[in-house]
């Protein structure tokens, strides 16, 4: 090897030993003390060992206002590139708070949009991984331009290629955007924030006094606003739960997920002893979901938020599905603005990325009341029916206990577009429950009877034999099949296979227009 | 060196033994060529020094 050789090879490992230093030792071990990993760590911890292959590793910033010149490392705060998750391509950035602050400047945004383009031109998923302290004010309005590149191709990318953000640091002001505008969000319990704007900036404007984690931490976001789909406890968890979402969902919208063997169910579950018979009486879906599916393999998304509706992933069959089922043991199932939101939002991505709905249906009404109204269940609910309606992958329902008025309509019903509606012989599928409905057409004949409690309970009975049961739906073809409850998993695996091949186009339009 | 460290013979003769047992080879017949030590990765670093309990998710952990 002659010196030229020699000296090239010096310089390209003093490079790379610089690349790998991130932000010095002092502020790696800070990193570290707050329980958080480097970004180079994360990336490890995300693919499969030894698959991550790093791009632009040497990208600088090219800002010299402010001493930014002085500050300048290579990479300038993020590590992108691609890897394997599962043996499949996967493309991902991720922040390094040790630079910088993990700030977003023009270089910075530009290695991110360089990922995210490759991700696309390579139908292969996207996982940003967030900790930064925000725009890089040192580069002025370049910065802001960098986060209007990224959430220009977050939006693009939406329903092509699934989105997830993992957010491992604090993330603020209009970078929220960007994991908002993702399919799903990942926090962490220890690190993660996020907030439009923060502790100081509220208590200027409003003189509210709150902390950072009220504010805006992963409780906050997972139980109140919704925002955050999956919680974890450190960034290790965080990650190997990012890994098993990816199990569930195809590469892009132009491919089904894979098969994942694994058949195993438990067959000590029993359908009746889950579920009561009385349709006042509460019981945990979770249970129900867990009795028919491949075992142990329900991911549900969105746990904490708007807990009467239960929406997830699981196999059948080592096929994926996406599950939308409504929770007796809160607020007895009733539909509000938050299950609308949660339900329709989850359907559409399944809708976007060819995984097939299966809907458990035990719903008892729209939830009434002037705070549901006033605050636009009209326009929420609209949603779910809107989102049901126009998913054409295959659509699966089973009534499993009641099914009332407009909340049945909008659970996947037969008129919605449902492929397959089973019920279970205890389902009551009716406009509406036996007392509410005899107020209103038995008001006259039991203001006229001399014994009006005897006459109410006549005409309670009278409907509930009439009308409160599964069969008038099936004669009138609304329900494809009364079923036996043991016959539940056997029904939806034929359901599915013969729905495989599904196509199903809707008319030719730039797009919808879903009640926003 | 510690008692509960192995030497580098040690670890070479583990490695041939999971190999003659993985692929049914009498250990006798297998031949060391060459001998690398490994450095650990920035993560594999983290998780030995904090004691970190870890393992990578896979799809196998679903069966």
């Amino acid at each position: 090897m002659d010196n030229k050789w020699s000296e090239s090879i010096e310089k390209l490992t003093a490079y790379k030993d610089s690349i790998l230093e991130a932000g010095g030792e002092a502020r790696v071990s800070k990193q570290h003390s707050q329980g958080k990993l480097t970004a180079r760590e994360r990336m490890e911890a995300l693919f499969d060992d030894d698959t991550f292959v790093e791009i632009n590793d040497m990208v600088t910033s090219a800002a010299v206002d402010f001493g930014m010149d002085k500050k300048r490392k290579m990479g300038d705060g993020v590590i992108t590139g691609y890897g394997k998750v599962h043996g499949r391509t996967v493309f991902a950035s991720s922040q390094d708070f040790t630079i910088n602050g993990g700030s977003l400047g023009k270089a910075h945004a530009m290695k991110i949009c360089r990922a995210m383009d490759m991700a696309m031109d390579m139908k292969a998923p996207f996982i940003s991984m967030n900790d930064s302290g925000g725009a890089r004010i040192e580069e002025g309005i370049d910065s802001l331009a960098g986060y209007a590149d990224i959430f220009y191709r977050n939006t693009m990318a939406s329903g092509v290629i699934p989105q997830i953000s993992v957010i491992l640091g604090p993330c603020a002001g209009g970078a929220c955007y960007s994991p908002a505008i993702c399919d799903y969000i990942f926090m962490t319990e220890s690190a993660s924030q996020m907030y439009i704007t923060g502790p100081q900036v509220v208590k200027s404007v409003t003189g509210e006094e709150i902390t950072a984690s009220d504010l805006g931490g992963a409780s906050v976001h997972a139980a109140k606003s919704g925002v955050a789909h999956f919680v974890y406890e450190n960034d290790l968890e965080c990650l190997n739960g990012v890994r098993r979402l990816i199990g569930y969902l195809p590469d892009s919208n132009s491919e089904f997920p894979d098969n994942v063997p694994g058949t195993a169910v438990d067959n000590c579950a029993d359908i009746p002893e889950i579920v009561p018979s009385n349709p006042k009486a509460a019981y945990d879906v979770r249970d129900v979901i867990n009795s028919f599916i491949d075992l142990g393999s329900f991911m549900e998304v969105q746990s904490e938020f708007a807990k009467n509706i239960v929406v997830g992933f699981a196999r059948i069959d080592g096929d994926t599905i996406g599950i939308v089922a409504n929770q007796s043991n809160c607020i007895a199932g009733s539909l509000e603005i938050n299950a609308s939101d949660k339900g329709a939002r989850f359907i559409r991505f399944c809708d976007c990325f060819n995984i097939p709905l299966l809907t458990l249906v035990d719903v008892p009404a729209f939830m009434p009341g002037s705070n549901q109204e006033h605050n636009g269940i009209i326009r929420h609910g609209a949603k779910l029916l809107y989102a049901f309606s126009e998913a054409t992958v295959p659509k699966i329902s089973i009534i499993m206990r009641k099914a009332y008025g407009g909340a049945y309509i909008a659970m996947n019903s037969k008129g919605l577009g449902a492929d397959v509606v089973y019920a279970w012989p205890i389902a009551e599928i009716a406009v509406m429950g036996a007392s509410g409905a005899v107020a209103i057409i038995g008001r006259k004949a039991i203001s006229e009877a001399e014994d009006q409690e005897a006459k109410k309970q006549e005409l309670i009975d009278e409907y509930n034999d009439k009308f409160m049961n599964p069969y008038i739906a099936a004669k009138n073809g609304y329900v494809d099949e009364v079923i036996l409850p043991e016959q539940t998993r056997e029904k939806i695996v034929a359901a599915l296979d013969m729905l495989r091949f599904k196509e199903k186009e809707i008319p030719s339009k730039k797009h919808g227009n879903i009640p926003l | 060196m510690t008692d509960t460290e192995l030497t580098k013979e040690e670890i070479v003769a583990m490695a041939v033994a999971a190999i003659a047992e993985e692929t049914g080879t009498d250990a006798k017949n297998i031949r060391v060529k060459s001998f690398r030590e490994m450095s650990l990765s920035p993560l594999q670093r983290y998780i030995q020094e904090n004691n970190i309990t870890y393992k990578k998710y896979t799809l196998e952990d679903e069966l």
